[in-house]
């Protein structure tokens, strides 16, 4: 296609850089289609600005093309890694993504400690466990097994277990939930050029 | 601070009344026959007084073609002219139409009621 004016082609460039994440067909698309109503704006008066303004920056105008192919990708999926994408490509611009962002982290703490509990329960297991102490306070972790009475034994391996399995499945049903919120909330606003 | 909050308080709001009836615009547009782009604008704007930019509908057109309520294909009309990507509604769109036409109307009619209700008194 031939070029227009310097300012509508340095807008298309940007586009074209922003969209590089989409497939190159849909991306190609996504250019001509833009491509094409710019130029039949300009041919009925308009000026390059004016035209420019109802598309806004380059940037953000493609980062939605982006936003909802990851949205209905991972709606489609449904994959973890791609549902966890979209939360946290988000995070910083939208309250659920945030939100379910930090839910995420908490269930990954508590994740991370039933692996570590796991992992020294099998390399030290007369140390690690849930421990009480003769004055009442209680510990979990690996502690001097002479100050404090152990609670669980080898119950500390299903606790552990169970811990993780409903971390993963809390957390699939939190980025679920999230998405969907997400996509719900995801069409575009009306606004004045 | 707060004189600028409330100057574009009435613009802010009628974008979120809007905010969703775009789609259903769109969509019963296209239930007539295809449209490309900015015919799709023009209409909205001119018919519906929904004022759609067109940083909005494009990628609102994009989602709904991967979700396949519509569907679209680029068409030259006449020899010598642009050619221009065109959408039609797919059958899936037309059923989400239909849902989504239903839930409208009950909700203008409950919440017309509602607002009515000093009036009627």
């Amino acid at each position: 296609m031939s070029s227009g004016p310097a300012e509508i082609e340095e807008w298309l460039r940007r586009l074209k850089w922003s969209l590089a994440s989409i497939p190159s067909p849909e991306r190609d698309n996504i250019l001509d289609e833009t491509r094409s109503h710019l130029r039949e704006v300009l041919s009925a008066g308009c000026t390059p600005s004016t035209a420019l303004a109802g598309f806004g920056k380059a940037e953000d105008y493609a980062r939605r093309f982006v936003d909802e192919m990851q949205i209905m990708g991972a709606l489609g999926s449904q994959h973890t890694g791609a549902l966890l994408h979209v939360v946290t490509s988000q995070i910083n611009r939208n309250i659920v993504a945030t939100l379910a962002g930090i839910g995420i982290a908490v269930l990954g703490v508590f994740s991370f400690f039933a692996i570590v509990m796991l992992i020294a329960k099998v390399f030290d297991p007369v140390r690690a466990g849930v421990w009480r102490y003769p004055h009442g306070g209680f510990t979990i972790g690996i502690v001097n097994p002479a100050d404090a009475t152990e609670l669980l034994g080898v119950w500390l391996y299903p606790l552990c277990v169970g811990v993780l399995a409903l971390s993963w499945l809390g957390g699939r049903m939190l980025l679920l939930w999230a998405v969907r919120r997400i996509a719900r909330n995801h069409g575009a606003a009306p606004r004045r050029q | 601070m707060f004189a600028k909050a409330r100057e574009v308080a009435p613009e802010a709001r009628q974008s979120q009344v809007l905010k969703g009836l775009g789609e259903l615009a769109l969509l019963s547009l296209l239930q007539e026959r295809a449209h490309y782009g900015l015919e799709i604008l023009e209409r909205l704007r001119g018919e519906a007084g929904v004022d759609l930019a067109a940083g909005t509908i494009y990628p609102m057109l994009y989602r709904l073609e991967k979700s396949d309520r519509v569907r679209s294909h680029w068409r030259i009309d006449e020899p010598g002219a642009r050619p221009r990507k065109y959408y039609t509604l797919t059958g899936e769109g037309r059923r989400d139409l239909k849902t989504q036409l239903g839930e409208w109307r009950r909700l203008a009619s409950v919440l017309g009621s509602f607002l009515d209700r000093e009036t009627k008194r």
